[in-house]
Formats: structure tokens, C-alpha cells, sequence
């Protein structure tokens, strides 16, 4: 069954229709949450909160072009005020790097569970408006015009946010790969890379 | 980490990109074809870029080494707070039941509702039939504006009267009269 069907059944009032749509986003929703969150059993409870919503609520989707943005909209807005209440507004400045760890393993070398742990931190390292736009984008691969659409904001304003949290992106993995392409490291950098050498 | 190399910080100066987009649009699906060589030509001798572009596209394959799968447990408590929620709803109907019709907010009662007002219609008035069919269109096109579906707020107060057309008279609820509340 097809998206706009499964939809216009649900609003048509029909249940099965409902876990249909349940069933297909559910893993999105749920990764979404916990990568906003960072906390598991936090994001299952956020999770199910956002499909009562969407149950609730469906009078409302008529006027919603994008399913998929209405649901990450409110899953968004649930998130938002999951940390609000919990107080974990921890995302530190966008350009503050001491919250993360000296990455002194080249990329190539990284263990699958290093990765996924750096992920993880790299992400909780932003404040909540950078954080979400990088997960809409590249968990969700929602458009720019989508994710402007869920977090209520601006194309501009969007990708100024996306550049910005991929920039710090690329200054924490630095050290990463200039371990990786130690031979492809000229002048200066040559040095960086036996200073990190010496201290491994 | 003050050894930390900065690649906009060394770079900087020498990147004819910096401060663009093109790069992220690329990245994002989103630059035009015809432009792209141009970005490649520039990355060939850019390293700053060819870095920002690594990083990126190594995150996009570290954050799929993570399979976050929703668990079984989870769903089985959702379907039990969607119990709830029906029944809460069902008691909120059953309630509504007793009270003259228009005080439901349900489509299917909208359609009774309807279909009342089509009998009166037919029976007791001389109504043309073409204004007729564009009054009910109206009434659909406000209802569909107008319902918001939160059983858990809803809370059924002294109605006041809503007079829709000679003949019917109908009570709402004081929330019927509310705009729906931004929830979010
Ligand atoms: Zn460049």
C-alpha cells in the first residue's frame, strides 16, 4: 500500500491504517529521537507520544502537504520539550570543541563501536537547533525545504546551520585524516602528525 | 586539544569557496549538474575542501554503522496507551451520545447530522436544490477547519447556541468556539 493511501484511509477513520502507518515510521521516528535525545528509553517514550499525537490529531493533517514533515514536526516539538523538561540542554556552542574527544585513531582504523561512539558524541556536542537540523538531513535525508518546514524556520536559516555543524564536523575529524594520509601530509602538517604520533 | 590543525583557519585564506555553498549543495543533491566540474576542479587543489567533503561523507557512514531498531516491549506499550487513549475518547463520545448532536465532533456524526439536515430540508422547505448542495459543501469545507480531535482536554460545558439556518437550531460546545490551540 502506498503512503497516500495508508494516509487517507487513516483519516478516513480506519485503524488498521493507523498501525500500518505506526509500523512504517515508527524506526524513523524512533531513530530521530534518539539521536535528538540520546537517551533510548527517553526517545521510545517521546516515540509514542508523537504517534498518539498523530492519532489524535489527524483532523489536522488535511491541512499538511507532507506527511513526513507533519510527523517530524511533532516529533520534533516532543523532543524539544522532552529536553526542555529534563533540563538536558547540554549542546555546547557550535564552535567549542573541548567537549569531544582527541580523535587519535585514523578513520580506517575506527572499530565499528568507536564510530558509532563518536557519532554520538559528535551529535551531543551541538545545541538542540544545530543537532537537528544535521539528523533531518543526514538520518531522515529530509530536503531543505522539509527541514525548514519542521523546525519552523527559514531555507536560509536551515543550511546555515547544516554548514555550520558540518564545518565543526570537519575541524574535530582533522586530526583523523591527517593520521590517515600521514605520507599525503606536507610542511607543517608533517609535524602535527609526529606530535600526535608521539602522543599515542 | 591545542594541536589541533584547523582547516578553515589554515585554509581559509586560500579557498576560493570559502563562505559558499556549493560544496554542501553537492553534498545534499542539490547543485545543478553543469556546476559540479567546477566544484571538482576547485577540490583538486583545494585541500580544505576535499577534507570538509571526507568528513562528511565519513559521518554519513559511521552514523549507519547504527542499526536503531525500536523494540518489541516498546510497541506493546504504545498499543496500550492507545487503548487508553480510544477509551478515553469512547467515554468523552458516549457522553457527548446523550447531548443534542451537533455537540459531537466526529466526521461520522457530521454525517448524520448532514443527512438530518438534507431530510428537514427535503420535507419542509422550498429551498432551491443547487443552493441546497453549496450550503452542505460549506458546512463540510468549515467542519473539516474547524474539529480538532483532544479527547483529554475536552470538557463539556453550558453550551451556547448556534443558530446555522432558518429551521435548525443547533448547541455547540464552548470549545467548538475556541481556535484550535497550537499545541506545539
Ligand atoms: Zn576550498
Amino acid at each position: 500500500m502506498k503512503d497516500y493511501a495508508l494516509i487517507e484511509a487513516f483519516q478516513a477513520g480506519d485503524e488498521f491504517a493507523f498501525v500500518g502507518i505506526y509500523n512504517r515510521y515508527k524506526g524513523a521516528v524512533y531513530a530521530f529521537c534518539c539521536k535528538m535525545l540520546v537517551d533510548s528509553e527517553q526517545a521510545q517514550d517521546v516515540t509514542q507520544e508523537t504517534f498518539l499525537r498523530i492519532y489524535e490529531n489527524r483532523d489536522r493533517l488535511l491541512k499538511s502537504s507532507s506527511f513526513k514533515s507533519w510527523l517530524f514536526t511533532i516529533a520534533r516539538n516532543q523532543c524539544l520539550n522532552s529536553l526542555r523538561r529534563s533540563k538536558r540542554h547540554t549542546g555546547f556552542d557550535v564552535n567549542l570543541e573541548s567537549s569531544l574527544p582527541a580523535m587519535e585513531t585514523p578513520y580506517s582504523k575506527m572499530e565499528k563501536n568507536e564510530q558509532v561512539r563518536f557519532v554520538t558524541q559528535f551529535i551531543q556536542s551541538l545545541k538542540p537547533e544545530y543537532r537537528e537540523v544535521l539528523i533531518l538531513r543526514e538520518y531522515q535525508n529530509l530536503t531543505y525545504e522539509e527541514i525548514a518546514a519542521v523546525t519552523r524556520s527559514s531555507i536560509s536559516a536551515v543550511k546555515s546551520r547544516l554548514f555550520k555543524a558540518r564545518r565543526k564536523l570537519g575541524k574535530v575529524m582533522e586530526p583523523m585524516w591527517v593520521l590517515e594520509y600521514p605520507s599525503a601530509v606536507e610542511k607543517d602538517r608533517g609535524k602535527k602528525v609526529a606530535v600526535l604520533r608521539q602522543q599515542n | 586539544m591545542p594541536d589541533n590543525p584547523n582547516t578553515s583557519d589554515t585554509q581559509g585564506a586560500a579557498c576560493s569557496l570559502d563562505g559558499s555553498d556549493v560544496l554542501h549543495r553537492y553534498l545534499d543533491g542539490e547543485l545543478s549538474l553543469d556546476v559540479q566540474p567546477e566544484l571538482f576542479e576547485h577540490m583538486a587543489d583545494c585541500e580544505g575542501c576535499r577534507r570538509l567533503m571526507e568528513s562528511v561523507l565519513a559521518f554519513r557512514r559511521m552514523s549507519r554503522q547504527e542499526y536503531l531498531a525500536y523494540p518489541p516491549a516498546a510497541d506493546d506499550v504504545f498499543f496500550e496507551r492507545l487503548a487508553q487513549l480510544k477509551t478515553r475518547t469512547e467515554q468523552v463520545d458516549r457522553e457527548e451520545d446523550r447531548k443534542p448532536l451537533w455537540n459531537s465532533r466526529r466526521s461520522i456524526s457530521l454525517r448524520s447530522a448532514l443527512a438530518l439536515a438534507s431530510i428537514v430540508f427535503l420535507i419542509g422547505l422550498l429551498v432551491p436544490m443547487p443552493a441546497r448542495t453549496d450550503y452542505a459543501t460549506a458546512l463540510i469545507q468549515f467542519e473539516v477547519e474547524r474539529v480538532q480531535f483532544e479527547p483529554t482536554d475536552l470538557v463539556v460545558i453550558e453550551s451556547p447556541i448556534y443558530h446555522w439556518v432558518d429551521g435548525i437550531t443547533v448547541e455547540a460546545t464552548r470549545a467548538d468556539s475556541q481556535v484550535p490551540r497550537e499545541t506545539f
